[in-house]
């Protein structure tokens, strides 16, 4: 089969803009419609019709109809935080392949929910992960070929240059608290949950291994509106894997003027015969000439900190272009999506399937308990918690 | 200046013996980097406003010597603490001098962090010292020679 219908669950203002874009370009799929659930209980059934009206698909306003429909085969699914976990059982259920946003869910319920589901179901899932990217795959074939030896630990790091750093007040100390009550806001996300789940993604890609316990800190370091609605902008995780060996993770978003390209991406992997690094900036030209450095872009007021396509276009950051690598025009997420439906055709299990992302939402999780209470937490979770 | 690796190691092994609070102001290495240069050059960048408040430490370096882990890891923290202008509440460490690698966690009672790590360098890899201090609304590099 070589013409994949693709339901889009999600709207204008989610990675469901840059999901759609990359299934529309793959050759085989084709876009089928975008759907929402019924009662909309995300609250904003008109940005599900506003990305519709874009692509100019049907909208379909109620979720179990869309999933009825024999065209279609795969859904994309990025719904909110909070709605991942009953969106996702409902489609692997519906018999279809899923891929799933990041991170899985916003629980370990919700997690387990999809991760059953996955077990019982006809479908492949697979969660987005930046693994696909070259220098990560690079890191792996290191790792099989032997060449750090024997693999003692990993350290990993995504940071997203993107948001007007240095708002946060003066002498803010960030508190954790163990469970979130939120994931969804307009103007910030909990960017440990978000961005250092690709931190952890790589350290599963060169491992394969989960972790046993986790001690982590998190921060408000540079924004304003992520104190104001009380979730951090960074967050480092150590852990204790399986086998002995041991990860460390950085995650966060520190601000448009941080870094020349998007935010550092790096692998180090350390064993018996020495350390390697890994990094998606290298190798690179550096271009030094009279074109404009890049500039603080204008404050996009629906969207603050630069998470989706611009609202409009004089919000729209310009290019960074002193740093030039020889692949980025290369989409990672292009390969992603390419990889998952190779899964699909040959039948094979992909590697960041449901039961794989859940393991990595866990470590977020605990995190988040570890980094309020100043100690490190065992894993698994216990089943338990409210 | 271009000198041999032998020459480098001996160098380090004879600062070991000197107490910390003198070697500040003298030639100090880590992973062949001269850290008392460094930690003046980004301390001018911290004074001069540069990158805002310093909020996380996160340096990784790499010797070639599996018994100065936990010495080079102490001046890894010397560093923190000089560039936050004060001493850590609680530290957590992963790996064990003699190893492949020490690492650790550390949390500042202000709200900073930092992650520091030493480990091995590869027999005929370089020692080096990567280093990014993020501030509130700028960050440092300190690059080091890339393996991949």
């Amino acid at each position: 089969m070589t013409d994949y219908g693709v339901l889009l669950v999600g709207c204008k203002r989610s990675h469901q803009e840059s999901h759609a874009a990359v299934f529309a370009a793959q050759p085989r799929c084709r876009l089928v419609a975008v759907a929402a659930e019924a009662g909309d209980p995300e609250g904003r059934v008109h940005q599900y019709q506003q990305l519709a009206d874009e692509l100019n698909l049907p909208f379909i306003p109620d979720l179990d109809e869309a999933l009825a429909r024999d065209d279609v085969h795969i859904v994309s699914s990025t719904p909110a935080v909070e709605r991942r976990g009953a969106v996702a059982v409902r489609c692997l259920e519906a018999g279809k392949h899923v891929y799933l946003d990041k991170p899985l869910a916003g629980s370990v319920e919700d997690a387990d929910a999809i991760v059953a589901a996955s077990r019982r179901a006809v479908g492949r899932a697979q969660m987005f992960t930046q693994n696909e990217a070259g220098w990560v795959k690079a890191a792996r074939r290191a790792v099989q070929e032997g060449r750090v030896g024997e693999i003692k630990a990993v350290h990993a790091e995504t940071l997203f240059s993107k948001g007007r750093a240095g708002s946060v007040p003066d002498a803010t100390v960030r508190r954790e608290k163990e469970s979130v009550e939120r994931w969804t806001f307009v103007e910030a996300k909990r960017e440990m949950f978000d961005v250092a789940v690709y931190s952890l993604g790589f350290i599963h890609a060169v491992t394969g291994l989960k972790a046993e316990s986790v001690f982590a800190h998190t921060g408000n370091y540079f924004f304003a509106e992520h104190v104001g609605v009380d979730v951090e902008d960074f967050g480092a995780l150590a852990m204790k894997l399986e086998g002995g060996v041991t990860a460390t993770a950085i995650g966060g978003r520190f601000g448009w003027m941080s870094h020349p390209k998007s935010g550092p991406q790096r692998l180090v992997v350390m064993g018996t015969a020495g350390t390697m690094t890994f990094d998606g900036f290298h190798p690179r030209i550096e271009v030094y000439n009279d074109e404009p450095d890049f500039a603080t872009p204008l404050l996009d007021p629906l969207d603050p900190m630069g998470m989706w396509g611009a609202s409009n276009p004089r919000f729209e950051p310009p290019p960074k272009r002193r740093w030039v690598g020889p692949y980025e025009e290369r989409s990672t997420m292009a390969a992603d999506v390419a990889a998952f439906i190779d899964c699909i055709e040959r039948g094979r299990e992909p590697q960041v399937n449901a039961e794989v992302a859940a393991s990595l939402l866990e470590v977020l999780l605990a995190g988040y308990i570890s980094a309020a209470r100043n100690e490190e937490i065992a894993l698994p979770l216990p089943r338990d918690r409210a | 200046m271009p000198s041999t690796g032998m020459a480098r190691r001996v160098q380090i092994s004879v600062l070991r013996c000197i107490p910390k609070r003198l070697r500040w102001g003298a030639a100090q290495l880590i992973a062949d980097t001269d850290t008392a240069a460094l930690r003046k050059v980004v301390q001018a960048a911290i004074d001069g406003g540069r990158i805002g408040v310093p909020k996380f430490l996160r340096c990784l370096a790499r010797t070639r010597d599996r018994h100065q882990l936990a010495s080079s890891l102490d001046e890894l923290v010397a560093l923190a603490e000089a560039w936050f202008g004060s001493r850590p509440r609680q530290r957590y460490r992963l790996g064990e001098e003699g190893g492949a690698y020490l690492t650790e966690l550390i949390k500042w009672p202000e709200g900073q962090g930092a992650l520091l790590t030493v480990s091995l360098a590869a027999s005929d890899g370089p020692p080096a010292l990567d280093l990014m201090l993020v501030g509130s609304r700028g960050t440092l590099y300190h690059d080091e020679p890339h393996s991949a």
